[in-house]
């Protein structure tokens, strides 16, 4: 294993309450700046994505879309970042930026990093406004453009698949809910909603300030004293608690679609008391975590059912998620194979080789992240968010020291829940 | 352990982006680049075969391959006669795996752990084949699930159907995996044969970046090739196709599951060369022209966005090699009547009035930032290497080309390539669940 400094990210907390996670080095060409809103999965996700569309695309100072795009372009095609996704049972509003260190740029521009923040902070605070309102015509158009993009979720077959599965998995449950909301509640938008939503956003939830690249200390602190306002910001919250396990029958859900492919997903609870170790995501690696996997052994190598098979995790919701595209008359046979997988594995346990395959794999992921500033802050963020260690060193750590009976004991922990199948029509 | 300095002769690539890459080539004819980067943890290598599904003769007697096989090549390569090779990889810490495009086939492993057991292998299994019936009957399966995957995928169905309607007779109007029909055809002789026709030394290219000691990498590469010949092979000349140059019909239409309609506006490229350095700039140019036309800074994309015709998914680009080359411009519409007639005012009236000069200006910053921040992924770097080998050109060069493109060449381009009898509409309507 290559040698590398431990957790190079200096952790500084502004008298605003932001945190910010700095990794100060050189090794990059470019610069990641994340600002990340941390807020409730409330009545209000929708309006908080709707910002993230509307405050990304002008400013009070270059209030034109294309005057705007070009004027990242002249910035070496900085791009400005927005999106709002859900980590754990919270969702992250963030805003940021990626563009080149400024050693790389002209003479007269060294001082891009400041530009940049500077021009995120025009986004965040400083749109462009007519009587203190959103502009209608930009409301608008963002508002259609969000409910087309939630309807639009359900064209890629395996992700609205997943979702229906987590529906009927986890109902009731941050987990069951998509960080945009639904298509009518972003209907329902109002612009005084939206800029309610907007004034608390920009001074009032806690934010997590990751950056990666050459920058001060003093120029993460500048950067976050100006997009922090002079609001106070709320305490982080604590780390996500797994949705209690609820004794019911399997869930079975199945619906029809004019596709090629069936879509065939399984939903399983981990007992939450286990979850917290590093053996869940070791089990699901080994259970279904690619190529020297069990499932993918006996449902595509052996045979021949899907080209993809595949077990995640979900150490958040205390959950492993298994999904196959597969042909619907196969579908109840791919079942039953992945079921008895999971009885195999926990009566037959696992060989020490196997789990080294798998063990190994967990660290190469996690040492690639060094190598990915956009991978090693998300991770960084998700294991805040969870309680769990966030340097890669002790996570690396951890996952060294899981024992063959900790997986096997994850395994036994690991009950199904829930069914669905999206059965293709099309011959 | 004592090692011999590699005698393979690298020498430096020039660059303007303060990166190391190193270029070499064995005796038996493969060619090796090598970016070394101290201070990273990953390692990424890719070995290239110049050989996709495009590719549907070969060899000096014009042997017919069929459909879909470079695909078929590519999944068939990973089980030998020890089993799954990516066991193998995961055994040494490494991950691996292995895509098909147009014209090229790529296999890639990664590592944090140390670069040359992933290098060896990554060698070895591609050049040693291991191909039985009872093999390729089970692959077969796989793979027909792999196109039924691809079949539902609403962005893949417009665009090859756009293609289908476009090229007559050119194999870029087929899936890249071949249909379930066409892979039923291939079995264990005609992989053989085939890999016999395009998987040699001079038809590869291996390529390197990560922490690697330069040596030892050179050391396994020769150690390896010392076993390998490509004989009399030389590195495979795709043949000219009789493909007419207007399309081959006007519009196609499918339907789909989706929550919208999606429009495809494709450009045949009619001013084909069989020059990879003239191509290169055929591409370089027309994708500036197409940045200029509906890239976000241009006004055709501000006012088709103001209008609700066009939202994020919107996007233009150009692909070409030596053979084949098209436009793609489109997204999601409420209105694809609508959009197709803004699409093409914007293309007529481009050419009476002329481009935008302020946004060409603007050109050169924004292709120097996007190459820059290309150098910042190990996987964009070793890619760039292997096709700008295959193509003979100068990895990242194109910065060079940009700065000595001029707006009066863009004009040229516009009314070359911009022609009513090259253009297809391609349409996908919401079906009803």
């Amino acid at each position: 294993m290559t040698d590398v400094a431990a957790d190079p990210f200096e952790t500084i907390t502004t008298p605003e309450g932001v945190e910010i996670h700095l990794a100060r080095t050189a090794k990059y060409k470019t610069v990641l700046f994340q600002w990340n809103v941390e807020a409730p999965m409330d009545d209000d996700v929708s309006a908080r994505a709707l910002l993230s569309d509307l405050l990304s695309r002008a400013t009070r100072r270059t209030p034109g879309m294309a005057e705007m795009a070009a004027r990242c372009e002249e910035m070496y095609a900085t791009e400005i970042v927005s999106n709002a996704y859900r980590l754990g049972d919270r969702q992250v509003v963030s805003f940021g930026f990626e563009a080149i260190a400024d050693r790389f740029a002209d003479e007269g521009r060294r001082a891009l990093f400041a530009e940049c923040a500077g021009l995120l902070d025009e986004h965040v605070s400083d749109p462009p406004l007519v009587d203190g309102a959103f502009r209608p015509d930009h409301f608008e158009q963002e508002r259609t453009n969000l409910v087309r993009a939630i309807e639009g979720l359900d064209d890629d077959k395996s992700a609205y698949a997943f979702r229906q599965l987590m529906a009927a998995h986890l109902p009731g449950t941050p987990w069951a809910r998509h960080a945009w909301g639904t298509a009518d509640e972003a209907r329902a938008l109002t612009e005084p909603d939206v800029r309610r939503v907007w004034q608390d956003l920009r001074t009032k939830p806690p934010v997590r300030l990751f950056i990666v690249g050459e920058v001060t200390p003093d120029q993460a602190v500048e950067a976050a004293r100006q997009l922090s306002g002079e609001g106070q910001r709320a305490p982080l919250c604590g780390a996500v608690q797994p949705p209690p396990i609820v004794a019911r029958e399997v869930v079975v859900k199945r619906e029809k679609q004019p596709l090629s492919q069936s879509k065939l997903g399984l939903a399983f609870r981990i007992d939450p008391s286990v979850i917290g170790s590093a053996a869940a995501p070791l089990f699901s690696m080994a259970f279904g975590g690619g190529s020297h996997s069990r499932l993918f052994k006996t449902v595509r190598e052996e045979h021949s059912l899907a080209y993809s098979v595949h077990a995640g995790v979900l150490v958040d919701a205390s959950s492993l998620v298994v999904q196959a595209g597969v042909d619907a008359q196969n579908a109840s046979k791919a079942r039953d194979l992945v079921v008895g997988e999971l009885e195999r594995f926990v009566n037959d346990g696992i060989g020490a080789e196997e789990l080294d395959l798998s063990r190994r794999a967990q660290v190469r992921r996690l040492e690639a992240l060094r190598d990915s500033p956009n991978g090693w802050c998300h991770f960084r963020h998700a294991a805040l968010v969870n309680g769990r260690p966030h340097d890669l060193d002790e996570a690396a750590e951890r996952v060294a020291s899981v024992t063959i009976d900790d997986v096997v004991a994850i395994a036994a922990a690991t009950k199904l829940d829930a069914e669905y199948l999206l059965e293709g029509t099309t011959p | 352990m004592t090692r011999s300095p590699t005698r393979l002769a690298f020498t430096p690539i020039e660059n303007r982006f303060g990166e190391t890459l190193l270029a070499a080539t064995t005796p038996s004819g493969l060619e090796v680049r090598l970016n070394p980067r101290p201070g990273w943890v990953k390692t990424f290598a890719a070995f290239g075969a110049n050989v996709g599904s495009v590719d549907r003769v070969g060899g000096p007697g014009g042997d017919p391959v069929p459909e879909g096989l470079a695909h078929f090549l590519e999944h068939k390569l990973f089980e030998d006669e020890e089993g799954d090779v990516s066991d193998r990889f995961a055994l040494i810490g490494a991950s691996t795996n292995a895509m098909t495009g147009f014209s090229g086939t790529t296999y890639i492993a990664s590592t944090s752990d140390a670069p040359e057991p992933i290098v060896e292998l990554l060698l070895d299994f591609v050049q040693r084949p291991y191909f039985t019936q009872e093999l390729v009957e089970k692959e077969q399966g796989i793979i027909a699930q792999e196109i039924r995957m691809y079949d539902d995928d609403p962005d893949w169905r417009l665009f090859f159907g756009v293609l289908g309607e476009m090229y007559e007779r050119h194999p870029v109007r087929d899936n890249i995996a071949g249909s379930v029909e066409s892979i039923r055809a291939i079995d264990a002789n005609v992989l053989q044969h085939c890999y016999d026709l395009f998987y040699h030394p001079r038809n590869m290219c291996l390529a390197v970046s990560g922490p690697i000691d330069v040596d030892a990498i050179g050391e396994i590469v020769e150690r390896d090739q010392a076993k390998r010949d490509s004989g009399e092979r030389r590195r495979h000349v795709r043949p000219t196709v009789d493909e007419p140059k207007a399309r081959r019909g006007e519009r196609f239409a499918t339907s789909l599951p989706v929550a919208r309609p999606r429009l495809l506006f494709g450009i045949k490229e009619t001013g084909l060369t069989a020059d990879e350095h003239t191509t290169a700039r055929q591409k370089i140019e027309t994708r500036l022209l197409m940045s200029l036309l509906f890239g976000r800074s241009s006004k055709a994309f501000e006012e088709l966005y103001a209008d609700g015709l066009v939202d994020e998914s919107f996007g233009a680009s150009y692909s070409a090699e030596v053979g084949f080359g098209f436009t793609t411009i489109g997204g999601d519409t409420d209105d694809p009547v609508a959009l197709e007639e803004r699409l093409r005012d914007v293309l007529i009236k481009a050419r009476h009035e002329g481009l935008d000069a302020e946004a060409f200006a603007r050109i050169r910053n924004k292709v120097y930032g996007q190459m820059l921040r290309a150098f910042d992924s190990p996987e964009s770097v070793a890619y760039e290497l292997i096709s700008a080998t295959f193509r003979d050109q100068k990895p990242f060069g194109g910065l060079e080309l940009v700065e000595s493109v001029t707006l009066d060449d863009l004009h040229v381009r516009l009314g070359e390539h911009v022609r009513e009898d090259a253009i297809v509409v391609g349409l996908l309507e919401p079906q009803s669940t």
